[in-house]
C-alpha cells in the first residue's frame, strides 16, 4: 500500500514512542541501569524524529499537504465530537522536527551532563514525557488535543524544574511555573469556549472552513453570541487565547515563572525553556492565524505586548550575573520578537525566528551547561573569565550562537530577526497607524540591548582573565556534550539559507505560504472591512520582499548589532573596564532596580499572593468557623438548650403548683374555646 | 333494669377475662406459699393473650352497641377501634408483666397483687376504649386510675414511690373532678343526655356545652400527659417502679387517647360547635399539640436520668398523637387521623415499653438511688451487654422516628393525617421538634456505643430470662412494624374507618 | 435464573445486608471483616451483571424495574429501577466498597465485627437510595444511611468524634425531615389529581403543581440535598465529619454519600419542580460557584490534610452542581462524570491520608516535608491522584471539568459565560492548594527525625490503590463507554427541563452554522480513515434551513469546499 498513507496512520507513534519510553524509564528505570535507560530514552526520541522527518518530507514534497489521523474518539461535548486526532502540515511538521530533533540532541547531551545524578532514570522519564506532550501540542488537530499538550508540557516542566525537589526553592519554582501557567490556561480554556459558542467546533480544519465563511462585520443572529459582530467575538476569543500564550510563552504579564524555571537542570532549560515549550504560544497563534486576522485589535495587542516584553526583558538582562538568568531573560525577549512577528502578520518570520532561536538558544544553554559542568555548577559570570583557553569547543560554539542571536551577518538570527522587524515596519495597520513605527523603534532598541548583554556575558565568561575560582581547573566536556553543541551551532549558521531573501520571498516564506494562505484571504476581508469602516483605501496585503527592499533595514540592523557589541567590548574588555561598577555606585537605586528585575515578583506577591492567602485565612476563621459554624449552627443548638433550662424551672416537684397550673390552663382553654 | 344479651358478654369478653384473671390470681395467692410465684408473670401473660385474642373478633365485626337499656343510648360498644386498643393494651400488659417479673424477682418483691392490679387496670383500659357514655367512661376511668395509683405505690420500701403515687393520686383526683364537672355541664346542656351519640344528636350546642366539653377533654388530656396537664408525668414516671411506669406509658396513654378521640369525634364531632364557639376544638387541640411537642422535647434535652428523659419523651409523643387528634377535627381527615393514632400507639407500645424495660434491666447496676438511671450507667454497655444495647438502640431510633422502624411509620401516618387536614404548621413543628428528639435519643446511643464504661459503676447484672424475652418481643415488634407496616396497616385503616371521613 | 436476574437490582441492593446478618452471627474478630470484604466483592461482581442487563439505547426511562406494593394501605410501593446515571453511581459504590473494607485492616483496629456490619448496612442503604423509585422507599434508605455512618464516625473516629458524629446526624436530619413533609404533600396531591394516592416517583412526575407551591416543595427538597452535597453555606458539618471519621469512613462519605445530594437534585428536586427550579436556579448556580471559589480558598487556609481535602470536596461538588444547573447535555454529562471522578480521586486521597496517618499518627501538613525522598512510590501515587484532582488532561478530572465548564459557558443559563468564568478560576485555585500541599508534605528537606524512616506502600496498599490509579487514567482517556451509559438519561433529563422552559434550558446552537461536509477534508489533505477504537458519535450535523444563522445579506464569500 501507499507508504504515505501508512505515514498518516503512524502519526500517533510520534507521541506514543516517547510516552512508552517515559513509562518504561519511570517504572523500571531504577532496575534497568544507566545504559538501558539512555538507550530507551534516546531510541524513542530518535524513532519519533524519523517519523517526523518523514512526515515533513511528505508535506513538503509529497502530494498531500496535510496528514490527518483520528487516533480514537475521545468524548463528545454536547453534539461536538472531540477526537484524539493529530494532523501534520508544513507548519506543524517544521515544529515537530525541531522538537524531536533538538530534543534528541539534548537527550544526548544529558547522558553525560546527568552522569553524576542518581535520579537519572527519573530525569529521562520526565524528558521523554515532555517530548510526548510537546508533540501532542504541535500535532493536535483540534483545540482540545492541543490543550492536552499545552497542560502536559506544563506538567513536564513542573516535574523537571522541581527535579531536585529536596531544595525548597527549586520545588517552589516548579510550582510557581505550574500555577502561573494555569492562569494562562484559564484564558486558553475560555478562549476555546468562546470559539465553541461561535463556530460549534474545535477542529482546526473545520474552524478554518467556518472562518472562511464569515465576514468581519457580520452581526450574528442567534446562538450564544447573538447580536455580536464576528470581529467582536473573535477579538474576545483571540485575547483570551493570547492570555494562554503569555503564560506558556512567558510574556508580560505572566513571564515571571521563566527566570525561576532555571532551577531545573540546564539541558531542561535548553529544551523546554528555550527551544520548544515556550514557543508554544507563538505556534498557537500562527496555527489560528486565520482567526486572528479577523481581530485586528487582538493582533495589535499581541504585537505590542511582544514588543514591550522584548525591551523589558532585555533591560532586566543587563544586570543579571547568573549565566542562566541572562539567557532566560534573553529568551523572554526573543519570544517577544516572535510575538511581534505573529502580531503584524509576518507569521513565517515569527516561525523562522522560532526555529533559528531554537537552534542558537539551545546551543547557548547547553554551552552554559557545559561551562557549569566544567566549573562545579557555578553560574555566576563574575567568577568566570578567560574560559576560552580551557573550554575551546564551548567557547567556539557559544561564540557562534552569540553572533547568531545578536543578529550579525550572515548567521540565521540576522535574517529571522530582521524579517520580523522589517515586517513590523512595513505591514499596514489601518486602525492604529502609529503602531508599526513604534514596534520598529522598540524592536531596534531591544536588538541593541540583546547585542549588549549577550556580548557582556560572553566577554565576562570566556574572555579576559579568570576572576573567581582561581584554583579550579575547568575541564572541557566530553563528546556527548560538545557534539550536540557543534551540531546546533552548525544549524544556527546553516539555517540562514532558508531566510535569505530572494525574489518572491525567502525559501522558508515560500515553504510556509500555503499554511497561511487562508489567513491572507481572511486578512483581505478584514482590510476591506477596515476600508469601509474608516473610509480609507484598503491597505495592501503584506508582500514578500526581495533583498532590494530589505537592504535599508539590514544596514540599520547591522549598525545596531555592532553598536551593542562595541559597547559591551568597551565596558567589559576595552578601556572602559570598571565603568559598570562606577555606574552602579553612581545610581544605586537604578542599579538595584535592574538587578532586582524591577521588583515585579515582589509586586505580584504584594498584590495577588498575600491578599489571596489573607482572604483565605480570614474567610476560614471569621466566616466559616465563627459566623456559620459557631453562631448559626451550634448557636441554634445552644439556644435550644437555654430555652430548655428556662422551661425546666417550672418543673419542681411541687404538687400545689402543678394543680394551679392545671386549673389555670383549664380556664384558659375554656376562655379561648368560648371566645 | 337493662337486659344483658349474650352479645354484651361477647363484646365485653376482654374486660371480663382480665377481671376474672385478676381475681383468680388473688385466690391462688391465698393458698400459695410465698416462694413459688415464678408462674404469676406467665399466668398474666397467658391471661393477656387470651383477653387479647378474645378481642380480635371486634376487629373484623361491625360496631355493635353494648349494654343498651330502654330509652337511652348504649353504654359501650364493640367496634374495631376499641378492639385494636384492647389488643394494644393486652400486648403492653404482657410485656410489662414479664419486665415486672424480672424486676420484682430481683428485689424479691414478687406478689400476686401486682399482677392482679395490673390486670384490673388493663380491664379498665379496655373498658375505657369501649365506653360510649359519659357515665361508663367515668367508671372505666376510675377502675383504670385506682389500679394504677396502687401500682405506682407498689414499691413500699422506697419513699420516692410513695411520693409519686401520692402526687399521681392527688392530681388524678383533680382531673377526675374536672371531668365530672364537665360531664355535669354537658348533661345539663344536652337536656339530660350522657350517651355520646345522643349528645351529638341533641344538637343543643352552646356555651354551656362548650364548657362541658372543655372540662371533659381536660380530664383525659391529663391522663395522656398533654401539656399543660403534663406536669405530674416526670415525677410520677420517675418515682414509680419502672415496670409500672412502662405500663402507664403504654396502657394508660392508649386507653385515654381512645376515649379522647371517641368523645371528641362521636360526641362533639358534628361540627355544630363551630358556629357557637370562638374556636373549634380542633384548633385548641392543635395549639396544645404544639405546646406539648415543644415542652416534651425541650425538657428532655437537659435530662441526665434516662428514666426521666423517657418520661418527657412520653409527653412529646403524646404531642405527636395530639396532632392526629387535631386533624380528626376535619371530618374528611378523620379516618386518616384515627389510623395515625392507632398506628402510633402500636409503635409506641413496643418502643416505649421496651425502652423502660431496658432502664429496668440496668436499674440495679451500682445500687439503687437517683443516680441509678443516669446516662453514665449506659456508658459502654454495648461491650458488656451487646444485646441489651442493640435493643435499646432500636427503641431509641424508633422513638426518634428514624426508618426503618415502627416510629418512622407512625410519624408518617400522623403527619399524613395532618397534611390531609391541611395542618401544615403542625406538621412542620412536628418534624422540627422531632429533630430535637433525635438529639437526646442519639445521646443515649452515643453513651452506649461510643463511651467507655465508668470504672466506678459495678459490674452490671445479668439480664434475666423473662426480661430477655420481653425485650426480644418489643424489639421484634418495633422492627417488624417498621419493615412490614402492612402487617397491621389494613387493620388500622379498617379500625379507624368507622370514625368517618376519607 | 431469569427470575433471579429479573430482580437483579433487589439482589444487588440487599446482598450486603445478608452479608451483614452473616457477620452478626460470627464471633468478633478478623473473620467478620474478611466475610464483609468477600461479600462486597461478590456484590461488585453481581453489580457488573447490571451492565449486561442494562440497555443504554432502550427507550424506557427506567430499566430493570421491580414494582410491588409494600404498604398497600398507604400506597407505598417497593418500586426500584435504574437509569444510566444511577447505574454509574451504583457501580461506583460497589467498586469502592471492597476497597474501603480492605483498607480498614490498618485503620480500624478494634471492634472489627461491628465495623463490618456497619459498612455492609451502609452499602445497602446507599444502593437502595440509588435504585428507589418510590419516595418513601427512597426516604427510608436515605435516612438509613445516617445510622451506620453515625456509628462509624462516632466509634472509630478520632479525638473529637462524638461531636462530629452527632453534628453530622442532626445537620442532615433537619433537611431530610422537611423533605418528608414535602413528600407527604405530594402524596396527598396525587390523591387530589389522580384519585389514587401513591408515593410512586413516576406518578409524581406527572403531577401539575402550582408554581408558588412548587417553590416551597423545591426548597424543602433542595435543603435536604444541599446539606448532603454539601452546598455553601450548609457545608460546615463536612470538615468535622471528614476529619474525625476514620479513613474508610471518609472514603465512603466523600466517595459515595456526597453524590447522594447531587443525585437527589438530578433525580428528584429538578424534574419534580421545574418551574420552581427555574425560579430559584440563580440561587443554585450562585451557591455552586461560591462553593467552588470559597471551598478552594478554605482549602488554601488549612493546616490539616483531611480538612484540606474535605474543603476541596466542597469545590468539586460545586462544579457538579453548576454542571447540573446548566441544563445542557455537556454540562449535565460533565456533572455526572465529575461525580464519578470525585469519588475516585478524593476517595483515593482520603485512603492515602489514612495510610500515612496509620504510619505517623498525624494529619498536620507541618509535621511532614521532604518525605518523597523516603517513600518515592507513595509520593508518585499521591502526585498522580493530585493531578487527577486538579483536572489535568489525560486524567479523569479533566473530562468532567471541561464538559461542565463548556456546558455552562455555552448554555442558555443567563450570564452563563460569567458563571463559567468565575468557576474556571477554581481550576487555578485547585492547582494552587493541591500542589502547595504536595510541596509542603513531600518536597523540600526532611524536617523531622521521625520522618526519616517511613515504610513505603505495602502490597495490600498497592492492591487497594492500583484499581483507582488505573481508573484515573482509563476514565481520563476513554470516557466514552462510561458516558454512553449515561447519555440517554442525560438527554432525557435535559429535554425534560427544556420542555418546561425552552428559552432557559437545552443545548445552544453555534452562532455560526457549523460545517456540513463530514468528515471534512482540506484541499490536498490526506486523511487516515478514523480508527474505530470506540463507538464514534455521529459527526454529521446537517444544517436545517432555519438553522443557518448567517443573515441573508451576508452569505459566505468563500463557500465551503465540497469534498
Amino acid at each position: 500500500m501507499d507508504p504515505t498513507l501508512g505515514l498518516s496512520h503512524a502519526l500517533h507513534w510520534i507521541v506514543l514512542l516517547p510516552l512508552i519510553g517515559a513509562a518504561i524509564n519511570g517504572l523500571l528505570g531504577k532496575r534497568l541501569g544507566r545504559a538501558n535507560v539512555h538507550l530507551i530514552a534516546l531510541g524513542v526520541i530518535f524513532g519519533a524524529f524519523v517519523i517526523s522527518a518523514l512526515s515533513l518530507y511528505e508535506v513538503s514534497f509529497g502530494d498531500s499537504s496535510r496528514l490527518h489521523e483520528n487516533w480514537w474518539h475521545w468524548f463528545t461535548i454536547g453534539g461536538i465530537p472531540v477526537e484524539m486526532a493529530f494532523a501534520v502540515d508544513r507548519l506543524s511538521a517544521t515544529l515537530i522536527c525541531v522538537v524531536t530533533g533538538v530534543g534528541f540532541l539534548i537527550h544526548l547531551f544529558s547522558t553525560e551532563y546527568m552522569s553524576h545524578d542518581e535520579g537519572y532514570w527519573r530525569y529521562f522519564a520526565y524528558l521523554n514525557l515532555f517530548v510526548a506532550m510537546m508533540s501532542t501540542l504541535v500535532l493536535g488537530a483540534n483545540l482540545v488535543v492541543m490543550f492536552v499538550g499545552w497542560e502536559g508540557v506544563g506538567l513536564a516542566s513542573y516535574l523537571l524544574i522541581g527535579f531536585w525537589y529536596t531544595d525548597e526553592a527549586k520545588a517552589y519554582a516548579g510550582r510557581k511555573a505550574f500555577v502561573v501557567n494555569r492562569v494562562g490556561d484559564f484564558g486558553f480554556l475560555l478562549g476555546i469556549f468562546t470559539l465553541v459558542g461561535l463556530f460549534g467546533t474545535i477542529d482546526f480544519a473545520e474552524l478554518q472552513v467556518a472562518a472562511a465563511r464569515v465576514l468581519p462585520g457580520m452581526v450574528l443572529q442567534g446562538g450564544l453570541w447573538s447580536g455580536w459582530t464576528v470581529t467582536a467575538v473573535l477579538t474576545l476569543a483571540c485575547l483570551l487565547l493570547f492570555l494562554g500564550a503569555t503564560g506558556k510563552s512567558a510574556q508580560v504579564p505572566l513571564y515571571v515563572w521563566l527566570p525561576d524555571a532555571m532551577a531545573g537542570p540546564t539541558p531542561v532549560s535548553a529544551l523546554i525553556h528555550a527551544a520548544t515549550m515556550v514557543t508554544a504560544g507563538v505556534y498557537m497563534i500562527a496555527r489560528l492565524s486565520f482567526i486572528y486576522v479577523y481581530a485586528p485589535t487582538a493582533m495589535t495587542v499581541v504585537a505590542c505586548v511582544g514588543a514591550f516584553t522584548a525591551i523589558f526583558a532585555a533591560l532586566m538582562a543587563y544586570a543579571q550575573n547568573d549565566i542562566k538568568k541572562v539567557l532566560a531573560y534573553s529568551t523572554v525577549s526573543q519570544l517577544g520578537f516572535m510575538f511581534i512577528g505573529v502580531g503584524v502578520g509576518a507569521w513565517w518570520a515569527a516561525i523562522f525566528h522560532l526555529v533559528t532561536h531554537a537552534f542558537f538558544k539551545a546551543c547557548l544553554f547547553l554551552g552554559a551547561g557545559s561551562v557549569m559542568h566544567g566549573m562545579n555548577d557555578e553560574t555566576d559570570i563574575r567568577k568566570f573569565g578567560g574560559l576560552r583557553k580551557e573550554m575551546w569547543h564551548t567557547w567556539a560554539t557559544f561564540g557562534i550562537s552569540t553572533i547568531a542571536i545578536t543578529g550579525i551577518l550572515p548567521l540565521s538570527g540576522f535574517f529571522s530577526k530582521d524579517a520580523i522587524l522589517h515586517a513590523a515596519h512595513v505591514n499596514a495597520n489601518p486602525w492604529f497607524a502609529w503602531v508599526p513605527t513604534a514596534l520598529y523603534v522598540v524592536g531596534l532598541i531591544a536588538a541593541l540591548s540583546t547585542a549588549f548583554y549577550m556580548w557582556r556575558m560572553f566577554n565576562l565568561t570566556f574572555n579576559g582573565e579568570r576572576r573567581g575560582m582561581l584554583h579550579h581547573h575547568a575541564h572541557e566536556s566530553g563528546p556527548a556534550m560538545t557534539g550536540p553543541l557543534w551540531v546546533l551551532a552548525g544549524l544556527a549558521v546553516g539555517a540562514a539559507v532558508w531566510g535569505f531573501p530572494r525574489h518572491g520571498g525567502a525559501a522558508f516564506e515560500k515553504f510556509l505560504a500555503p499554511v497561511f494562505e487562508p489567513a491572507r484571504a481572511n486578512l483581505a476581508k478584514t482590510y476591506a472591512f477596515a476600508a469601509e469602516q474608516l473610509s480609507v483605501a484598503a491597505p495592501a496585503l503584506p508582500e514578500s520582499h526581495g533583498f532590494g527592499d530589505m537592504i535599508g533595514g539590514y544596514l540599520v540592523a547591522l549598525i545596531v548589532a555592532w553598536a551593542g557589541f562595541g559597547i559591551a567590548w568597551y565596558l567589559y574588555l576595552g578601556p572602559g573596564r570598571g565603568a559598570p561598577a562606577r555606574i552602579a555606585q553612581a545610581a544605586p537605586g537604578l542599579y538595584s532596580a535592574f538587578a532586582n528585575k524591577f521588583y515585579v515578583d515582589e509586586f505580584y506577591d504584594l498584590v495577588i499572593v498575600r491578599p489571596l492567602k489573607g482572604t483565605a485565612r480570614v474567610l476560614w476563621q471569621v466566616v466559616d468557623s465563627f459566623a456559620i459554624d459557631k453562631v448559626l449552627v451550634n448557636g441554634t443548638a445552644m439556644v435550644t438548650g437555654w430555652i430548655a433550662q428556662i422551661v425546666r424551672y417550672f418543673q419542681d416537684g411541687n404538687v400545689q403548683r402543678y394543680a394551679v397550673v392545671m386549673a389555670v390552663s383549664a380556664v384558659a382553654i375554656l376562655w379561648v374555646f368560648l371566645g | 333494669m337493662p337486659q344483658y344479651s349474650s352479645a354484651d358478654f361477647l363484646g365485653l369478653a376482654p374486660v371480663i377475662l382480665l377481671v376474672l384473671g385478676g381475681l383468680v390470681l388473688l385466690m391462688l395467692e391465698v393458698f400459695q406459699d410465698s416462694n413459688r410465684r415464678g408462674y404469676q408473670a406467665w399466668y398474666t401473660v397467658a391471661v393477656a393473650a387470651i383477653a387479647g385474642f378474645s378481642a380480635t373478633p371486634m376487629l373484623s365485626s361491625a360496631a355493635t352497641p353494648l349494654l343498651k337499656s330502654a330509652g337511652r343510648g348504649s353504654f359501650a360498644v364493640a367496634d374495631p377501634f376499641a378492639g385494636f386498643i384492647a389488643v394494644i393494651v393486652c400486648v403492653g400488659l404482657a410485656i410489662t408483666a414479664l419486665v415486672a417479673a424480672a424486676f420484682l424477682q430481683a428485689r424479691d418483691a414478687e406478689r400476686g397483687e401486682y399482677y392482679a392490679l395490673a390486670m384490673f387496670g388493663a380491664a379498665g383500659m379496655v373498658l375505657l376504649a369501649q365506653s360510649t357514655d359519659l357515665l361508663s367512661l367515668f367508671v372505666a376511668l376510675e377502675i383504670m386510675s385506682v389500679a394504677t395509683y396502687a401500682l405506682a405505690a407498689y414499691n413500699r420500701r422506697g419513699t420516692r414511690s410513695a411520693e409519686a403515687a401520692f402526687k399521681y393520686f392527688i392530681l388524678g383526683a383533680f382531673s377526675s373532678a374536672l371531668y365530672l364537672y364537665g360531664a355535669a355541664l354537658v348533661y345539663g346542656a344536652s337536656g339530660g343526655k350522657t350517651s355520646l351519640v345522643e349528645i351529638a344528636q341533641s344538637g343543643s350546642m352552646g356555651v354551656l356545652m362548650g364548657a362541658g366539653l372543655a372540662f371533659v377533654a381536660a380530664g383525659f388530656l391529663f391522663k395522656v400527659a398533654a401539656a399543660p396537664f403534663h406536669m405530674w408525668t416526670p415525677d410520677v414516671y420517675e418515682g414509680s417502679p419502672t415496670p409500672v411506669t412502662a405500663f402507664m406509658a403504654v396502657g394508660v396513654k392508649a386507653a385515654a387517647f381512645a376515649a379522647l378521640v371517641r368523645i371528641l369525634t362521636v360526641g362533639f364531632g358534628g361540627g355544630a360547635l363551630e358556629g357557637t364557639l370562638g374556636a373549634g376544638w380542633g384548633e385548641v387541640i392543635g395549639v396544645l399539640a404544639i405546646i406539648t411537642m415543644l415542652v416534651g422535647n425541650l425538657l428532655a434535652v437537659p435530662q441526665r436520668s434516662v428514666k426521666r428523659l423517657l418520661a418527657y419523651s412520653a409527653i412529646a409523643h403524646a404531642g405527636y398523637m395530639l396532632v392526629a387528634v387535631a386533624a380528626a377535627a376535619d371530618p374528611t381527615a378523620r379516618a386518616a387521623a384515627g389510623a395515625g393514632i392507632l398506628y402510633y400507639l402500636a409503635s409506641y407500645t413496643f418502643a416505649g415499653a421496651g425502652a423502660f424495660a431496658v432502664v429496668a434491666a440496668l436499674e440495679r447496676m451500682g445500687g439503687e438511688g437517683p443516680m441509678s438511671w443516669d446516662l453514665d450507667r449506659f456508658a459502654g454497655i454495648a461491650r458488656s451487654h451487646p444485646g441489651l444495647a442493640l435493643a435499646m438502640a432500636v427503641f431509641m431510633l424508633s422513638l426518634a422516628g428514624i426508618p426503618p422502624s415502627a416510629g418512622f411509620v407512625g410519624k408518617l401516618w400522623v403527619f399524613k393525617a395532618a397534611i390531609d387536614a391541611k395542618l401544615y404548621s403542625l406538621a412542620v413543628v412536628g418534624v422540627l421538634t422531632s429533630v430535637i428528639g433525635v438529639y437526646y435519643y442519639l445521646r443515649v446511643v452515643v453513651y452506649m456505643y461510643m463511651r467507655e464504661p465508668e470504672p466506678a459503676v459495678g459490674v452490671p447484672p445479668r439480664t434475666r430470662a423473662n426480661m430477655g424475652i420481653a425485650l426480644a418481643a418489643a424489639a421484634a415488634g418495633t422492627v417488624l412494624l417498621g419493615v412490614l407496616p402492612s402487617l397491621i396497616g389494613d387493620t388500622v385503616r379498617a379500625s379507624a374507618a368507622l370514625l368517618g371521613g376519607g | 435464573m431469569t427470575g433471579a436476574l429479573a430482580n437483579l437490582l433487589t439482589i444487588v441492593t440487599f446482598l450486603p445486608l445478608v452479608g451483614a446478618l452473616v457477620v452478626l452471627a460470627v464471633p468478633d474478630g478478623k473473620l467478620g471483616r474478611s466475610i464483609a470484604f468477600w461479600c462486597s466483592v461478590v456484590v461488585f461482581l453481581v453489580s457488573l451483571l447490571l451492565l449486561g442487563k442494562f440497555d443504554a439505547a432502550a427507550p424506557a426511562a427506567f430499566q430493570l424495574e421491580t414494582n410491588v406494593p409494600w404498604v398497600s394501605s398507604l400506597g407505598i410501593g417497593y418500586h426500584v429501577g435504574i437509569d444510566g446515571v444511577s447505574l454509574l453511581l451504583i457501580l461506583l459504590t460497589t467498586f469502592l466498597m471492597p476497597i474501603v473494607i480492605a483498607s480498614a485492616k490498618d485503620t480500624i483496629t478494634f471492634r472489627n465485627k461491628e465495623f463490618a456490619v456497619a459498612a455492609l448496612v451502609l452499602e445497602t442503604a446507599m444502593l437502595g437510595a440509588l435504585v428507589a423509585l418510590d419516595m418513601v422507599l427512597f426516604y427510608v434508605f436515605w435516612e438509613l444511611m445516617l445510622v451506620p455512618m453515625f456509628l462509624i464516625v462516632g466509634i472509630w473516629g478520632s479525638e473529637n468524634r462524638i461531636y462530629a458524629a452527632v453534628k453530622f446526624f442532626i445537620y442532615t436530619m433537619v433537611g431530610s425531615l422537611l423533605m418528608l413533609i414535602a413528600i407527604i404533600y405530594l402524596y396527598w396531591l396525587t390523591g387530589e389529581q389522580t384519585g389514587t394516592r401513591t408515593f410512586d416517583y413516576v406518578a409524581m412526575l406527572a403531577l401539575r403543581i402550582a408554581p408558588q407551591v412548587q417553590i416551597w416543595l423545591f426548597i424543602a427538597f433542595a435543603l435536604a440535598f444541599a446539606v448532603k452535597v454539601p452546598m455553601f453555606p450548609l457545608h460546615t458539618w463536612l470538615p468535622d465529619a471528614h476529619v474525625q471519621a476514620p479513613a474508610p469512613g471518609s472514603v465512603i462519605l466523600a466517595g459515595v454519600m456526597l453524590k447522594m445530594g447531587t443525585y437527589g437534585f438530578y433525580r428528584f428536586a429538578f424534574p419534580l419542580f421545574p418551574q420552581a427550579t427555574f425560579e430559584l436556579r440563580w440561587v443554585i448556580v450562585a451557591l455552586a460557584v461560591i462553593g467552588i471559589v470559597y471551598g478552594s480558598l478554605m482549602s488554601m487556609a488549612q493546616r490539616d490534610m483531611k480538612k484540606l481535602i474535605a474543603y476541596s470536596s466542597v469545590a468539586h461538588l460545586g462544579f457538579v452542581m453548576l454542571g447540573l444547573a446548566a441544563f445542557t447535555t455537556a454540562g449535565v454529562t460533565g456533572a455526572v462524570y465529575q461525580m464519578l471522578n470525585h469519588g475516585i480521586s478524593t476517595g483515593a486521597l482520603f485512603l492515602m491520608v489514612g495510610m500515612i496517618y496509620a504510619r505517623q499518627h498525624t494529619r498536620l501538613i507541618a509535621d511532614y516535608g521532604g518525605i518523597a525522598k523516603v517513600i518515592p512510590a507513595f509520593a508518585a501515587v499521591w502526585l498522580i491522584v493530585t493531578l487527577s484532582s486538579i483536572g489535568l488532561p489525560g486524567t479523569n478530572g479533566f473530562v468532567g471539568e471541561f464538559l461542565i465548564l463548556t456546558g455552562t459557558f455555552v448554555s442558555k443559563l443567563p450570564g452563563g459565560q460569567w458563571w463559567a468564568t468565575f468557576a474556571a478560576t477554581g481550576v487555578i485555585l485547585g492547582a494552587v492548594y493541591m500542589l502547595w500541599m504536595y510541596q509542603r508534605v513531600w518536597q523540600g528537606d526532611i524536617t523531622r527525625e521521625e520522618n526519616r524512616h517511613i515504610k513505603d506502600l505495602t502490597v495490600r496498599e498497592w492492591m487497594v490503590l492500583a484499581p483507582m490509579i488505573a481508573l484515573i487514567f482509563v476514565m481520563g482517556l476513554f470516557p466514552t463507554p462510561f458516558l454512553n451509559l449515561a447519555r440517554p438519561s442525560v438527554a432525557r433529563f435535559v429535554s425534560l427541563m427544556e420542555r418546561n422552559a425552552p428559552e432557559l434550558a437545552g443545548d445552544l446552537p453555534a452562532s455560526v452554522a457549523p460545517v456540513v461536509a463530514a468528515p471534512l477534508a482540506l484541499p490536498g489533505e490526506q486523511r487516515a480513515p478514523a480508527r474505530q477504537v470506540l463507538e464514534i458519535a455521529p459527526r454529521v450535523r446537517p444544517i436545517a434551513p432555519g438553522n443557518n444563522l448567517l443573515p441573508q445579506g451576508l452569505r459566505p464569500v468563500a463557500p465551503a469546499p465540497q469534498q
